[in-house]
């Protein structure tokens, strides 16, 4: 049997952000081949081999970040948002936390709640 | 509108995804705030206006990487807001960080927009490399951004407390003073 996946409620941000993240890491290379140019154009000249660095560094650090938003993304499922002091059961078998008033886990299927 | 009650009283089903109409309103709030927020220095710049006693350099500094996240980041997600407070729908999580892209994004290319035609003097070429780069790089940024508060908006409307939103609206916030830092530093 597979092992139910990790329930998370921050995974509701995570495929927004990881294809924003991967749309900027472009951005940033974008940054570094053009930022010169632009800024020679407009009068006041910048360092290009700095540009190009930053460029390159930040777009490794964003498509990294955007590549572990989309790990967790696959990795987890949706949690529910549970507020505190409201009574829980929480699932023997899977290890879920669902509300009181359900008898069956929507994970697992299992009835074995505690 | 649905998710509100009818007109007879009865209640109708809540909204569970919001539909075509939400994202645009979303988009196109985020679009007029980004026009409005082009012309920042003109509006919220005057905030720092005591940072001039001490340094004219410092006073762009401050506006990109203070004022600018602080007056930006909330009025970014006006639309969010609309559909939450006046219209009383309500939608999963997920769908709140959705819509928060999106009016991230509307934000950001009408910023770039603006920004582009205010370079148009010095060549349309210019202008358009400035446009392609910026909306590579700063479209998603607000769309980070405003993912984040979108998320906090999802959790207020979970938890009918309006607390929640402040962490992500103040992670969004320092993200945003970063992105500017950065950029300033270069």
């Amino acid at each position: 049997m597979k092992p139910a996946k990790r329930s998370s409620l921050l995974r509701a941000v995570t495929l927004p952000l990881s294809i924003l993240l991967f749309w900027q890491a472009l951005g940033w290379i974008a940054f570094g081949l053009l930022e010169p140019s632009i800024s020679r154009s407009v009068g006041s000249p910048v360092d290009a081999s700095l540009v190009l660095t930053v460029g390159i560094a930040m777009a490794i650090v964003t498509a990294a970040l955007g590549l572990f938003f989309l790990y967790y993304h696959a990795t987890t499922s949706q949690g529910d948002f549970v507020p505190h002091g409201k009574t829980i059961h929480k699932c023997l078998n899977c290890g879920h936390t669902i509300p009181i008033d359900t008898s069956t886990c929507p994970y697992c299927g299992s009835r074995t709640l505690f | 509108m649905a998710g509100r009650g009818s007109a007879t009283g009865q209640p109708v089903e809540p909204v569970a995804h919001p539909k075509r109409a939400h994202y645009l309103i979303c988009l196109g709030m985020g679009a007029t705030v980004g026009f409005v927020a082009a012309f920042g220095e003109s509006f919220y710049g005057a905030l720092a206006f005591p940072v001039l006693i001490f340094s004219q350099t410092l006073f762009p500094i401050v506006v990109a990487v203070a004022v600018a996240p602080l007056v930006e980041e909330p009025a970014k997600t006006l639309g969010l807001l609309l559909l939450k407070e006046e219209e009383k729908l309500t939608f999963e999580i997920a769908d709140w960080t959705i819509l928060g892209s999106l009016s991230g994004i509307g934000f950001g290319f009408m910023e770039n927009v603006v920004y582009a035609v205010g370079v148009l003097g010095y060549g349309v070429n210019v202008s358009l490399t400035l446009f392609l780069m910026r909306g590579l790089l700063t479209a998603p940024l607000h769309g980070i951004t405003a993912t984040l508060t979108g998320f906090g908006i999802g959790l207020w409307q979970k938890s009918g407390n309006a607390r929640l939103l402040l962490i992500p609206l103040i992670a969004a916030m320092v993200i945003h003073g970063s992105f500017n830092l950065l950029a300033s530093i270069i």
